[in-house]
């Protein structure tokens, strides 16, 4: 997804307008502002907009895999002061199915990333409640199955988007021993 | 020769697949259809955010459409499709063979939106990132590297139409893809109909530029001068050559007819329209690879005298029944173009999977997986277009409907058209894709397989059983089929009966073989005439260089310059790569000097595939490895394709074969064709779009006879 950061001036000061996207997604910057600008050195002239740039750090600095989410900040090469932030946060993304949990446990994450809160669709099947898993641990926010009595396999739909957008529509199979 | 029909233990264990959960019900597009002789449509690219299944919301270009037939000029009632929040192809358009086709083409994308999307004849930037000593990301450059303008991504909000799989003059208002429709956010169509129908309604179709109304040519070169000057400048050019201009601002009117005669007899055409399933998509050089993934396609059925045998067969009357037709419009959905991206992007780790975000998702009709439900023993016709970008790079071909799609357990398949042309009766009752007889020109399992731009017409008939069946491509289910309700046997056409297949019509009987004479420029070169497909292949480098493997992006050779007669489109300058007298019939090779796969696509007319000749690795007498050749030449009646898969080739060890070369074994494909009814220029290029935008095209020329080839470099149309 390309995510479009305004450069705009408010009170005589130029904003950056914070932004937040995903690991897959990249950005670019549409100037309102009377004067080009040139975040993180890249050329953007009034009313116009700039090249995509793909945000995650790539190379030495940052080896991958980055743990996510993390806060970025960027400057502009042609205005010292300037700056901006980009949040990244990893892909919402269902697990690979099928997925198996093990007696006695009775909880296994069926999605991972993406921003809470979610807005979870009910499983339709009645063993099966679909939660956010716990907030403890950001870095693997996601979704996770809660089942009660379940069958040997259980298959539903898991729907559910996230605060930036993303959404995940998959048929999630367990195998339950 | 068997048409692959289940086992009864497979139908048993297909039905048992479990209950789709979730899965939305499939839907045909919403559709805009011709009256009384005309396609009259408005179809607008705009942009919005719309929901993709499985990814969320994301800022899109789409098409949005509606019948113009009476339309008033004011907001229309009803707008295909309704909702475009909601992800879906464009709307589809249904003619009849014979039609007149008159479409307000408009681009009212917001630019703002989209980075790179300005026309400044210039390659697309695009740029990772990388922390400074500070911790403050910084820019790495990662595109355009070694592509060059125009033979790379760029211009992405700018537009047109192509009429995949028609038949007409490739100039002016036709199947004129060598025009750029710039955006102009605030044109409405309403500013546009008055003058629009002064065109529509002028007795000839315009040719020239100067044929068009004063008041559409004036406001054009008002809009267009006030996006910059440099682009009247540049129409102002052509149109004192005598070309049609380049640049065209928000609005532009398609109009052509569809040939069609009652006989042949005082027929004025050599070839008319073939009626079947056909497409349209945008085709912008630089941009088609972008567009498609944006979903800007549509399916563009045609109907004529084989619609008329199969509503004849089952007893529909004037139109197929309501559970009969079903249109299925396959694409792939990504809002960036996978080369602006570092490599560990692709998909975020999902890469080729059906269900993930990523490249490799695959849509029927905006939807995953959708639900189709059939009756059991009931007949459906499956109108099938392959909208993806052909790509088979990431996964092993998300841009591919692989063969076992066509192999479902339970279900009896007749193909009956390919590429919008109907089956002679000899290929209805082999069924040449079907039983395998033709190589997909793939790394697939043999049987039917659908590329990119490919179409393909089957009668599908649902098992006696009741149950739930996957249809898997590329490993994945792309579509349920729910086989409910009350027993409805319908029968199949008798595939040993002449009399249950229509006679092929006489604009479709087979091509004769050409004479000698009858070549392509240079007139003294080699015949059948060559054309290769290559990459990497200027001078300074061996032809069958591989790419390093994507480890890491930006290694040597990699992304690899994609060629088309070891140049990519207009490298050296303006030049017409094929020039044809009308009329002139011939034999190309295609020969893929890679090895990966490539889908050859020329407009305008159809073509005949003669031979397939794949490569195979064996041993010899002594045990050395070496490369023989598998040949497919047809049983039957040469299959008509408007797109064929070139196998790839193989860098093996070689002894005696004159038309090998640097131990290469190139994939090759011969076929015949006839440049019959409409002079002008056109293309031809890789079906695989982001080859074709990164270089794998040809501009193609048809003079009159007593031109050739005096007018074959006049005059040649800088459009990029």
């Amino acid at each position: 997804m390309a995510t479009r950061i305004n450069i705009r001036r408010e009170g005589g000061a130029v904003v950056f307008d914070p932004a937040e996207v995903t690991f897959s997604g990249v950005v670019f910057w549409f100037n309102a502002d009377s004067e080009p600008h040139a975040p993180m050195g890249i050329d953007v002239q009034p009313n116009q907009t700039s090249s995509s740039v793909q945000p995650v750090p790539t190379g030495s600095a940052a080896p991958l895999p980055v743990p996510l989410p993390e806060s970025f900040s960027y400057q502009c090469t042609l205005h010292a002061g300037e700056s901006g932030t980009i949040s990244i946060y990893n892909d919402f993304v269902p697990n690979l199915s099928p997925l198996a949990v093990t007696k006695p446990a009775t909880t296994v994450q069926v999605a991972t990333g993406g921003k809470p809160p979610y807005v979870i669709a009910p499983s339709g099947e009645p063993s099966v409640a679909l939660v956010e898993t716990p907030q403890s641990a950001i870095a693997d926010a996601g979704i996770n199955a809660v089942l009660t009595d379940p069958p040997a396999t259980i298959t539903f739909r898991l729907s559910a988007t996230d605060a930036l957008g993303g959404a995940v529509d998959s048929d999630v199979t367990i195998n339950v021993s | 020769m068997q048409v692959r029909t289940a086992l009864p233990i497979l139908v048993l264990y297909a039905a048992s697949m479990h209950a789709q959960t979730g899965s939305p019900p499939f839907v045909n597009p919403g559709e805009i259809a011709s009256h009384d002789g005309k396609l009259q449509a408005v179809i607008v690219v705009s942009d919005t955010d719309r929901v993709v299944p499985n990814v969320g919301k994301v800022h899109l270009r789409f098409f949005q459409g509606w019948d113009a037939k009476g339309w008033d000029g004011t907001q229309p009632a009803v707008k295909v499709p309704a909702n475009p929040a909601a992800f879906s192809p464009g709307p589809t358009l249904r003619a009849k063979a014979g039609d007149k086709v008159e479409i307000m083409f408009l681009n009212t994308t917001d630019d703002a939106n989209f980075p790179n999307t300005v026309a400044a004849g210039k390659c697309d930037q695009a740029f990772g990132t990388k922390k400074d000593a500070n911790g403050n990301l910084v820019n790495v450059p990662i595109y355009p590297l070694a592509d060059q303008y125009p033979n790379c991504f760029h211009a992405s909000s700018t537009a047109n139409l192509h009429f995949h799989g028609t038949h007409t003059t490739p100039d002016a208002l036709g199947d004129n893809v060598l025009i750029e429709v710039m955006p102009v956010k605030d044109t409405t169509p309403q500013k546009w109909n008055a003058v629009f129908k002064k065109i529509f309604a002028m007795p000839t179709i315009p040719t020239k530029w100067q044929e068009l109304p004063g008041e559409y040519r004036d406001e054009q070169e008002r809009l267009l001068k006030a996006k910059g000057q440099q682009y009247w400048d540049t129409n102002a050019k052509q149109i004192a050559l005598g070309q049609f201009p380049q640049y065209i601002a928000g609005a532009f009117p398609n109009a052509f007819i569809l040939p069609n005669c009652a006989t042949q007899d005082g027929c004025q055409y050599k070839a008319l329209q073939s009626p079947g399933t056909h497409w349209y998509h945008a085709h912008k050089h630089g941009s088609t690879a972008l567009h498609s993934l944006n979903g800007l396609a549509g399916a563009f059925i045609i109907e004529g005298t084989y619609d008329d045998f199969l509503k004849t067969f089952y007893h529909f009357g004037a139109t197929y029944g309501p559970d009969f037709e079903k249109v299925f419009v396959f694409q792939e959905i990504n809002p960036e173009q996978n080369l602006h991206r570092n490599i560990i992007n692709f998909g975020a780790g999902k890469a080729g999977s059906a269900t993930g975000p990523g490249p490799g998702q695959v849509l029927v009709n905006g939807l995953v997986a959708p639900t189709l439900t059939m009756r059991p023993g009931a007949v459906q016709l499956w109108r099938i277009v392959n909208a993806t970008p052909g790509s088979a790079f990431n996964g092993g071909g998300g841009g591919i409907i692989s063969p076992s799609f066509f192999q479902t357990a339970g279900f009896t398949f007749e193909q009956t058209a390919k590429d919008g042309v109907q089956f002679s009766q000899k290929n209805f009752s082999d069924q040449p894709f079907i039983s395998n007889q033709f190589p997909n020109g793939y790394n697939q399992p043999a049987g039917l397989m659908v590329a990119g731009g490919n179409r393909v017409d089957v009668l599908v008939k649902a098992p006696a059983a009741k149950g739930t069946y996957a249809f898997a491509s590329q490993g994945a289910t792309v579509l349920w089929v729910k086989v409910d309700g009350d027993p409805n046997d319908m029968p199949l056409p008798d595939r040993t009966k002449a009399s249950d297949w229509p006679a092929i019509p006489w604009y479709l009987t087979n091509l004769q073989q050409p004479p000698t004479a009858d070549r392509p420029l240079p007139l003294s070169g080699p015949y059948p005439h060559y054309v290769s497909f290559s990459w990497d292949a200027e001078s300074n480098r061996a032809v069958a260089a591989a790419p390093a493997a994507p480890a890491g992006k930006g290694t040597a050779g990699f992304p690899p310059k994609w060629t088309i007669d070891n140049r990519q489109f207009a490298e050296f300058g303006p030049l017409i790569d094929q020039c044809m007298p009308l009329n002139g019939l011939q034999d190309w090779v295609l020969e893929n000097h890679t090895t990966v796969m490539h889908s050859f696509h020329i407009h305008i007319n159809p073509f005949q595939v003669v031979s397939v000749e794949t490569p195979v690795q064996t041993t010899d007498a002594q045990g050395v490895p070496t490369v023989t050749y598998k040949t497919y030449t047809p049983a039957g009646d040469p299959i008509w394709q408007d797109v064929v898969s070139l196998p790839a080739g193989l860098a093996m060890p070689l002894t005696g074969s004159p038309t090998l070369t640097q131990g290469f074994a190139p994939g090759r494909v011969t076929i015949r064709h006839q440049f019959v009814d409409f002079t002008g220029t056109f293309v031809l290029h890789c079906h695989i779009l982001g080859h074709e935008d990164r270089g794998m095209m040809q501009l193609v020329r048809i003079v009159p006879l007593d031109r050739f080839p005096t007018d074959c470099q006049a005059a040649i149309p800088h459009h990029h």
